[in-house]
């Protein structure tokens, strides 16, 4: 059975401490570059899978430059057999442009392709992605393959009965179902199970690795959706300690006039659970929270 | 002696000596394959060890003992030699030397009969047949030796006492005068001993040959600094004793099975299933079994492995605070075993205690053990006016004397935070020029390294050896006794040699020279909690105590273990990290200790104590906790 993770590199911006509008408040070190999680996910599915039953392989494909190439490399190496590459060469910068990044139609349709060319049983894609999040791509492409589609699905085995696989997912309220899925298909994957660690061997086998180009058969579709502006939040509202109590009132007050805000210093309750429970009891009567006892007297 | 040596004995004894050789020698074959060119030996250190005992005689009872045994065997052994030589001596120093070898017999006896009580009343750790056969054999040494002796004198009929032997002569009063009985006892002792020397390979007794030689190697430099496997060439620490290095195979041959590493490990004494001296005995075991397995080169199949023997709730209680390290009277050093376990456990076979494991991802992917990121790493300076050589644009901020290295903990800890800010103000106020890196600083990757992943470890400093060759760094201060001992002692390693100081260190100057004057008290009765890190591993006893004692108005109140003897909090060789759930917690047994003292307030120099203790002191419930402060802390508050 030959499994197709799709992984996305993504540019995750996590901060905004820069000064400049040109580039959203942007910089550098804001972001990190990592495969998304929710694909992260999805290979150790496929691992799970593999380590269960003989006969697994368990291939990686990305799209577009190796902008976390460390990182998928690491996916690499925690057990996958191979790493296929969509348009290795292009010159998108998916951060600070995403305008350039195909959108979820054309993204879908070139995966198709590659996942026909190689012939997988099983299409393993993340539930969406932390840059876009979308949550297209992977129903789409069951679109375009013509396969039944699971989305979110938190586990995945193989059921030796029927041949078909069963997949959990979560129905949301804590809601849980087991699907039978007939075979080939292709999943959306939830967060839930954490990537396993790499060996270092592993990882130096995967440092080595030549990624296998998939070649591109004709034009892929035309987008149909173009994303017309993209609002950055508000730079986050600025984190200032409050003022250092060993200064002297005057720095403190003008440290305040110049803009700080004060934290709110609530009391930390420690001790026992008993003993605890009777301070969160004694804080929400004596601030009128909870009638107190005497006024059942 | 010498006319008893016929020709039947020369055989006997060169037979006694080719067995020893030939057990020391199948051992040596198994060292030697990993043993590394050209390394040092240290002569100092073995002539205190083994002439005048130091280290063993930390502990007076079993030291003297054994001190006893020593020069028992010794001198007479000397004498023996010198007498073969035939010359012909004066009457007055021969019976000085008579008198010597005769007291020297006493002490023997003595010494030996102290610790063969001591051993019998004892959980054993090697069969009784491999520790009690020489201590009873050296007790048939003396004693036929003092029979014979005492034989002698009944029929030689001397009369009177003798002052050049006299427990000879409390011997004679129960030796039969007969010449059969004497020669037996002779005979007797002759054969004990070559028995003896023949078994120093197989028992015990190996101690004597493996010990010296283990203080003879003693490792040099750095004491704490791990080495670095040679992960290019694919090693991924100990899977088995065979990939244990040549020094690391003599340390547990060196083990005598004292038990002073129990008594002091942390882990040991909270509960938790490891002990050093285990570790250190299954080693030696496992190194017998590949012996007698035949040809140490063969191929490595069913070599037992080391986790079959040492379970991860052992190698993973260790909190890498070296208390092992510092009290084994001979050198030896179970903690470097143990990280070499877990390296192979991480790095071989990629496991890791779950919960260990995003405190790791987040140290790959953001650089920080909080998982936080480098863009928010500087957050504690904001609006102090810190400079930052990372960001700043201005030129006249990277013309400083000396980096603030601030590690994870103050850059990120809330508590740990306002250490980094006091820091800051006491070296402010001493005008001293100094920035931090910000956002380019990442982890120094001591609890990767710690946790045994060699390779993050590797790719986080250098990271920031990067940084510091960029801003042409030249010397730093560290908040974090950890971060002191990786960018000090480890990552020379990696190529990069820096003055490295803790700010303890600095801060002490800095009142020496009248930089800073501490004017206010801060509190009636202080104690001290020595950071393992600061203390064993870097020497760094005094500081905290002279910025205590600088303190206006307080009491510096010693804890029952301090210095050499401190007891961990904790939290250290990634044990942060980890859940505790065998055994009592080690910060609560550490708070109990320190509240004995009755101190309004417990300083200490590192960042995980700070939290560790904080955390047992209150859950100690007393009725006043005292306060847990950085001794930082403590100066930027005296300086007011
Ligand atoms: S390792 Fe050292 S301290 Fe521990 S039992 Fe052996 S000799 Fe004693
Ligand atoms: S380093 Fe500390 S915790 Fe680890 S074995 Fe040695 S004494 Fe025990």
């Amino acid at each position: 059975m030959h499994i197709i993770v799709c992984a996305k590199q993504i540019r995750h911006t996590y901060a905004r401490t820069g000064t400049s509008p040109d580039t959203h408040y942007i910089e550098d070190w804001d972001g990190v570059y990592r495969v998304n999680p929710h694909d992260e996910a999805a290979l150790e599915l496929a691992l799970r899978l593999k380590d269960k039953h003989e006969g697994v392989t368990v291939s990686l494909l990305t799209m577009g430059p190796m902008i976390a190439e460390n990182e998928l490399r690491r996916c690499l190496a925690t057990g996958a057999d191979n790493l296929y590459q969509i348009d290795g060469n292009d010159e998108h910068n998916p951060d600070l442009e995403p305008f350039d990044q195909p959108d979820p139609w054309e993204k879908s349709d070139r995966l198709a392709r590659a996942a026909k060319s190689l012939e997988a049983d099983l299409v393993l894609c993340g539930k969406e992605s932390l840059d876009k999040g979308n949550g297209q791509v992977g129903a789409l492409l069951a679109n375009r393959l013509a396969r039944p589609f699971v989305s979110a699905i938190t586990d995945l085995n193989l059921a030796e009965s029927d041949g078909q696989v069963r997949v959990q997912r979560s129905a949301g309220r804590g809601v849980r179902e087991i699907i039978a899925c007939q075979m080939p298909a292709v999943f959306s994957v939830d967060l839930g199970v954490d990537l396993r660690l790499p060996s270092l061997k592993r990882r130096q086998w995967a440092e080595e690795y030549p990624p296998r180009p998939v070649e591109r058969d004709g034009e892929s579709a035309p987008p149909r959706l173009v994303c017309k502006h993209r609002f950055q939040p508000r730079p986050r509202p600025k984190l200032i300690p409050a003022p250092d109590s060993r200064q002297h009132a005057y720095d403190r007050i003008m440290q305040l006039l110049t803009g700080s805000t004060v934290e709110k210093k609530g009391e930390m309750l420690t001790g026992t659970p008993e003993s605890q429970v009777e301070g969160i009891l004694a804080f929400l009567k004596t601030n009128g929270f909870l009638e107190s006892d005497r006024s059942d007297e | 002696m010498k006319a008893l040596l016929t020709s039947f004995d020369l055989l006997v004894i060169a037979l006694a000596f080719l067995i020893m050789g030939l057990g020391l020698a199948r051992r040596w074959a198994l060292w030697r394959e990993n043993k590394p060119a050209g390394i040092a030996g240290n002569w100092q250190g073995l002539m205190a060890s083994v002439l005048a005992h130091r280290g063993i005689l930390d502990r007076p009872a079993v030291g003297l003992g054994h001190l006893g045994a020593f020069w028992g065997v010794v001198i007479p052994l000397l004498v023996i030699i010198v007498a073969q030589f035939g010359f012909i001596i004066p009457q007055a120093p021969a019976r000085l030397l008579s008198l010597i070898q005769d007291l020297a017999g006493a002490a023997l006896l003595i010494g030996t009969v102290y610790l063969l009580v001591r051993r019998l009343g004892r959980e054993e750790t090697e069969g009784p047949a491999r520790t009690l056969l020489p201590i009873i054999l050296l007790l048939v040494i003396v004693i036929s030796g003092y029979l014979a002796a005492g034989a002698r004198m009944s029929i030689l009929e001397t009369g009177g006492f003798p002052w050049s032997s006299p427990f000879g002569w409390l011997f004679s009063l129960i030796a039969p005068a007969s010449p059969v009985f004497m020669q037996m006892m002779i005979r007797l002792h002759f054969l004990a001993v070559l028995l003896l020397i023949a078994a120093i390979p197989y028992t015990f007794m190996r101690h004597a040959v493996a010990s010296p030689l283990n203080v003879f190697y003693r490792k040099q430099g750095p004491r704490a600094a791990l080495t670095q496997p040679a992960l290019e060439r694919g090693a991924v620490g100990a899977r088995t004793v065979k990939d244990l290095s040549w020094k690391q195979m003599l340390d547990a041959e060196a083990c005598v099975a004292c038990g002073r590493c129990d008594e002091n490990c942390p882990a040991t004494i909270s509960g938790k299933p490891l002990s050093p001296r285990k570790v250190i005995r299954t080693i030696r075991e496992q190194l017998e079994t590949v012996q007698t397995q035949g040809k140490p080169s063969g191929n490595g199949a069913a070599l037992p492995l080391l986790e079959n023997d040492v379970t991860a709730d052992e190698m993973w209680a260790c909190t890498s605070c070296m208390a092992c390290v510092e009290h084994c009277p001979v050198a030896i050093e179970p903690l470097d075993k143990i990280i070499d376990m877990r390296r192979y456990q991480v790095m071989g076979k990629a496991h890791l205690p779950s919960e260990a494991r995003p405190m790791l991802r987040d140290l790959e992917i953001y650089g920080d053990v909080q998982g936080k990121g480098a863009a928010y790493r500087a957050d504690w300076a904001m609006h102090r006016d810190i400079p930052e050589l990372g960001r700043s644009a201005n030129p006249e901020a990277a013309d400083v004397d000396v980096l603030l290295y601030v590690g994870c903990s103050g850059a990120f800890h809330p508590r740990n935070q306002e250490t980094s800010r006091a820091m800051a103000k006491i070296l402010k106020a001493a005008g001293i020029r100094f920035a931090i890196l910000g956002s380019e600083e990442c982890c120094c990757g001591d609890p990767a390294r710690r946790l045994g992943d060699e390779a993050l470890f590797r790719r986080l400093a250098r990271q920031n050896i990067i940084k510091f060759e960029q801003h042409q760094v030249k010397k730093i201060v560290t908040l974090c006794p950890h971060c002191l001992n990786t960018l000090k002692n480890e990552y020379p390693e990696l190529g990069c040699q820096l003055e490295v100081v803790h700010a303890t260190e600095m801060v002490t100057e800095l009142i020496r020279d009248k930089r800073i004057t501490l004017k206010y008290p801060v509190a009636d009765k202080i104690t001290l909690h020595d950071a393992c890190y600061l203390g064993r591993y870097n020497q760094v006893y005094q500081p905290p105590r002279d910025i205590c004692r600088a303190v206006p108005g307080a009491a510096l109140e010693e804890t029952e273990r301090n210095q050499e003897k401190g007891f961990c909090c904790g939290g250290g060789g990634g044990r942060m990290w980890l859940h505790e759930n065998i055994g009592e917690n080690i910060n609560v047994v550490r708070a109990q200790e320190i509240a004995a003292t009755e101190a309004d307030l417990i300083g200490t120099a590192c960042p995980y104590c700070l939290v560790m203790l904080d955390d047992g002191v209150k859950s100690l419930e007393m009725e006043k906790t005292p306060k847990v402060a950085d001794v930082i802390d403590i100066v930027a508050d005296a300086l007011g």
